[in-house]
């Protein structure tokens, strides 16, 4: 091999050989490419996962595999509380055959709430409870999730599962009468002992003229207050006097912009001053005007109208053309004012007497004070 | 021998049971003239908080009333180092059943000043048709609370002596670790509401001071 020949393949060799290096480096870093590509890919793929199974989890959740059904009621729940849930939903469905009717009846059928074994946050880590949903699915959120202590009795699991059927029986009703009811449930549950008390108090602290009309059994006075049927002119005047005007300024305001209305707001709040009052309570606007009469006294007596009703009470009442004063005579079955006057001589009737001092109070205080000083007494130990 | 142990709880408490007394009587009339300009005279519910207000106030009294009491008729036994009825010739337990009782007798006059107190207040102002004033069960129920209140500091201090207010914070410590427990052990939980419902209910051992405590109400 000569010499020029020799640096001839010497070069060749030199030039190609870089150009091998070169390819290897490219391949390996088309590799390392691909392979961050790929985890890429991978880490979108597992946030997307995460997002299809949130979304999932919001519209299903898992299905408890026990079913209980029962008359109108069909239930899923877990096998531990099955026995509970049962008795709870024998209740129910007495309760809806008592006083709910078909309209109920078909709106409950019509959904299958779950009860299943939960848990909340409480001060001191996580609570056990058991958590009544409406139906299976969590899209239709209208009603909320109702939670019991987990060691709830079968009258309590009965309760919430019964508040759910109350809010069902108010879903189609037409706006008329759900605007009416306020409280988007259909009393279906027997009254609570300190319902009619509470409604009592209600009206006998509020300053109102159409309540103390309606105290003095002024039939037209009570509807009016209820909202059933209004008498003529406007809020303020129907229902409050120049005297009730110093407590209705307690709960409503003038419009901001009206600032003399705010001074004389403000006078009224701080003096008492009459004619400031007057200028306040004159601004407000008729809509804004506050209503005598809570809504819980409101469904207190659509109970009252329902019981008198009987059967298929609630069924007349959304069914029935007409006003709402039409349609609560045809639910009660009777002119609304024989209900209105038996509405009040209850609530009349349900005055508390919280400060009168019962004999077992003062037996068992001289009782207890007795025996503690007694205690005391016969200790055989030194005084210190 | 009980006249003379009622003038020694007189000696020893009159300058309390004044001071007690006299708030006793001036709290309605000094919370309805504070409060009467700002809510008027037709405002029915805005009087039922203020009676409510007077209640809790006259309840406080009579229950640091009775606790005064107890306590002072202790302490006077630890200042001068032993009890003075042990000088006469009784047993001890008469002589505390007889201190206990006149401290009772005494403890009427802070009840009597409540009622003077809240009977002048309602009479100062013109109720609505739909309110009542409740003077007198106000007053009663400022009596049997101050009785209790002072059996309880009595059987306190003659049980446990100079551990009394050891045992006191222990029965504290003891009840916060109760209401503690309601959280922690949800297990439990029913049971300490069911315990704690009897204590303060109605006839419960601590059922008088809790309850409804007005001056004023439908």
């Amino acid at each position: 091999m000569s010499s020029p020949r020799a640096v001839i393949l010497l070069t060749v060799v030199l030039a190609l050989s870089p150009g091998r290096f070169v390819r290897a480096q490219l391949r390996a870093s088309e590799t390392e490419s691909l392979l961050q590509r790929v985890r890429v890919l991978d880490s979108v793929m597992l946030a997307r996962g995460y997002a299809v199974d949130s979304i999932r989890r919001a519209f299903v959740r898992p299905v408890p595999p026990v079913d209980i059904r029962q008359g109108p009621i069909h239930v899923r729940t877990d096998s531990s509380l099955a026995p509970q849930v049962q008795g709870a939903v024998a209740t129910v469905v007495a309760l809806i055959e008592r006083r709910g009717g078909t309209w109920v009846a078909a709106r409950t059928s019509a959904r299958v709430p779950t009860i299943t074994r939960d848990s909340t946050r409480s001060i001191i880590g996580m609570l056990p409870t058991i958590a009544i949903n409406a139906d299976t699915t969590s899209r239709w959120s209208a009603i909320g999730q109702r939670s019991v202590r987990a060691r709830s009795s079968v009258a309590e699991l009965a309760n919430s599962l019964a508040g759910i059927v109350e809010q069902l029986a108010m879903q189609g009703v037409d706006s008329t009468l759900t605007a009416w009811v306020m409280v988007g449930r259909a009393p279906l549950r027997p009254a609570s002992e300190t319902e009619a008390v509470d409604a009592y108090i209600e009206i006998a602290t509020t300053e109102s003229i159409v309540l103390r009309r309606c105290r003095a059994r002024d039939v037209s006075a009570c509807l009016d207050a209820l909202g059933i049927d209004s008498m003529p002119g406007s809020r303020l005047d129907r229902w409050y006097a120049p005297e009730d005007f110093r407590s209705l300024l307690r709960v409503a305001a003038p419009p901001r912009e009206d600032s003399v209305a705010v001074v004389a707001w403000m006078r009224c709040r701080q003096v008492g001053d009459d004619a400031d009052c007057g200028v306040a309570a004159r601004a407000l606007a008729n809509a804004r005007v506050p209503l005598p009469l809570s809504a819980a006294v409101r469904f207190e007596f659509l109970r009252e109208v329902l019981d008198a009703g009987g059967a298929g009470a609630f069924d007349r009442l959304v069914t029935s053309p007409g006003t709402v004063k039409d349609r609560l005579s045809a639910a009660a079955r009777e002119p609304l004012d024989r209900t209105v006057l038996r509405w009040l001589d209850r609530i009349e009737g349900s005055r508390p007497e919280r400060m009168r001092i019962p004999a077992v109070l003062v037996a068992g205080t001289l009782g207890w004070t007795g025996l503690i000083l007694a205690l005391a007494v016969i200790r055989r130990t030194p005084w210190a | 021998m009980f006249g003379h142990t009622l003038y020694l709880q007189w000696k020893w408490n009159r300058d309390f049971l004044a001071f007690y007394t006299l708030i006793a009587f001036a709290t309605p009339l000094l919370i309805l003239w504070i409060a009467l300009p700002h809510v008027g005279l037709s405002s029915a519910r805005e009087l039922v908080f203020i009676g409510g207000v007077v209640g809790s106030g006259i309840a406080g009294i009579s229950v640091l009333a009775g606790i005064t009491v107890a306590w002072q008729g202790y302490g006077m036994d630890e200042r001068v180092g032993h009890i003075y009825a042990l000088s006469l010739p009784i047993t001890r337990a008469r002589a505390l059943a007889i201190r206990a009782s006149t401290a009772l007798g005494l403890l009427m006059l802070p009840a009597v000043g409540a009622w003077a107190g809240a009977s002048l207040a309602v009479g100062q102002i013109a109720l609505p048709t739909t309110l009542h004033g409740y003077a007198g069960s106000l007053a009663g129920r400022a009596l049997l609370a101050s009785w209790l209140a002072h059996a309880c500091v009595f059987a306190l201090r003659y049980s446990a002596g100079r551990r009394a207010k050891v045992v006191l914070f222990a029965l504290i410590f003891a009840s916060g670790s109760l209401a503690f427990a309601t959280e922690a052990v949800p297990g439990a939980r029913g049971t300490i509401l069911r315990a704690g419902d009897f204590l303060i209910s109605n006839p419960g051992p601590f059922g008088a001071f809790f309850g409804r405590w007005t001056l004023i109400d439908v």
